[in-house]
């Protein structure tokens, strides 16, 4: 019987295979991850613009106060009403307000966006009291 | 019969390329998996707030400043929110409660917030809270109390931190994080994990709004 040990080429090659093998179940992995975050953003994209709304519902802010403003994983609360810059920003808001068909009231939508991107992100309007000030 | 088997430097070769692989692969793997299960977990507690939320939404809609009797219906401090609502809710009616104002209360003790109704037995709404705290705004900035004596507030927020496990979810730095930027955090109050604002529907203000749409 003619019996020789793996050559190091071998043993190469099938490092190599399974190292394919763990990158692709690694891309699995993170991708699974990827997704599950963009769920977790998504609500937090939606809680977001549903509290800007309030706030401008309830006229605390302004339409032109809340546009541009940054944000974290959720909506800042004394920095939107003093202008402050929030640190380590994850979300801008863009705020666009038109009169709308009823007298008093108007149309507003605001846009989720990246600090420095220009994707909107998730988008929600809403028909709001206009309380004067700009809007 | 001719046999040969590995010298020692293939052996040694070999052996190091899988200690590598190992040591680079190990701690990613891990990394991505506690990851993936801190967002999960943290995805699953977010539906249960989504609960809380929509309660809350729904008695901003029909709260009410004061009932027949002159009882302030609106009052809250930073761990607790009582609000009497009058005309459509989503809660079932009080058996002993004909007209159409009841009452809910709603409130964090223990690390869990609890809903009570009027003439009710207080549940749990969501276990395994680090945090709630709510605020109010009636114009003049935000407060952690209400009396309900000036009427309703004009917003709400509330703010909840959901424990361990949402803290945990930061921890993916491991051994490469920057001790600086530990330290800075420390120093401030963390975010909460989620916070909504209210708008208080006050129909004394002459003011209505209509419907959200989401894209």
């Amino acid at each position: 019987m003619n019996r020789r040990g793996f050559m190091l080429l071998e043993i190469l090659l099938a490092t190599t295979a399974a190292v394919l093998v763990a990158i692709a179940g690694f891309a699995l992995l993170d991708r699974v991850r990827s997704r599950v975050v963009q769920a977790t953003e998504r609500v937090e994209m939606s809680d977001l613009a549903c509290s800007a709304l309030a706030m401008m519902e309830a006229g605390l802010v302004s339409p032109e106060n809340m546009h541009g403003s940054l944000h974290r994983g959720v909506i800042s609360l004394e920095d939107v009403e003093a202008g402050v810059m929030v640190r380590d920003p994850k979300y801008r808001l863009d705020v666009e307000s038109a009169p709308s068909a009823w007298p008093g009231l108007v149309q507003v939508d605001v846009s989720v966006l990246k600090p420095e991107g220009d994707d909107v992100l998730y988008r929600a309007s809403q028909i709001i009291p206009s309380r004067g000030g700009g809007l | 019969m001719t046999r040969r088997s590995f010298t020692l430097i293939e052996m040694m070769i070999g052996l190091a390329l899988i200690v590598i692989l190992v040591m680079i692969l190990l701690p990613a793997t891990n990394r991505i998996m506690s990851s993936t299960t801190a967002a999960s977990d943290r995805n699953h507690r977010l539906a249960q707030v989504a609960v809380l939320s929509d309660v809350i939404d729904r008695a901003m809609l029909t709260a009410i400043a004061q009932d027949a009797d002159g009882k302030h219906g609106f009052a809250g401090d930073a761990e607790s929110l009582k609000i009497m609502m009058c005309g459509i809710s989503m809660l079932p009616r009080a058996a002993d409660k004909p007209d159409d104002i009841q009452s809910i209360e709603i409130a964090f003790a223990s690390g869990a917030i609890t809903l009570r109704q009027e003439g009710g037995a207080r549940q749990r709404l969501l276990d395994g809270i680090e945090r709630c705290r709510f605020e109010f705004n009636s114009g003049d900035g935000w407060s952690e109390s209400f009396d309900g004596a000036s009427g309703l507030p004009r917003a709400v927020s509330v703010s909840i931190w959901l424990g361990a496990a949402s803290i945990d979810e930061d921890d993916d730095a491991g051994l490469f994080s920057d001790p600086f930027e530990d330290s800075f955090a420390e120093d401030s109050e963390r975010d909460p994990d989620w916070r909504r604002v209210f708008a208080v529907f006050d129909p004394g203000a002459g003011e209505e709004t209509s419907g959200t749409g989401a894209m």
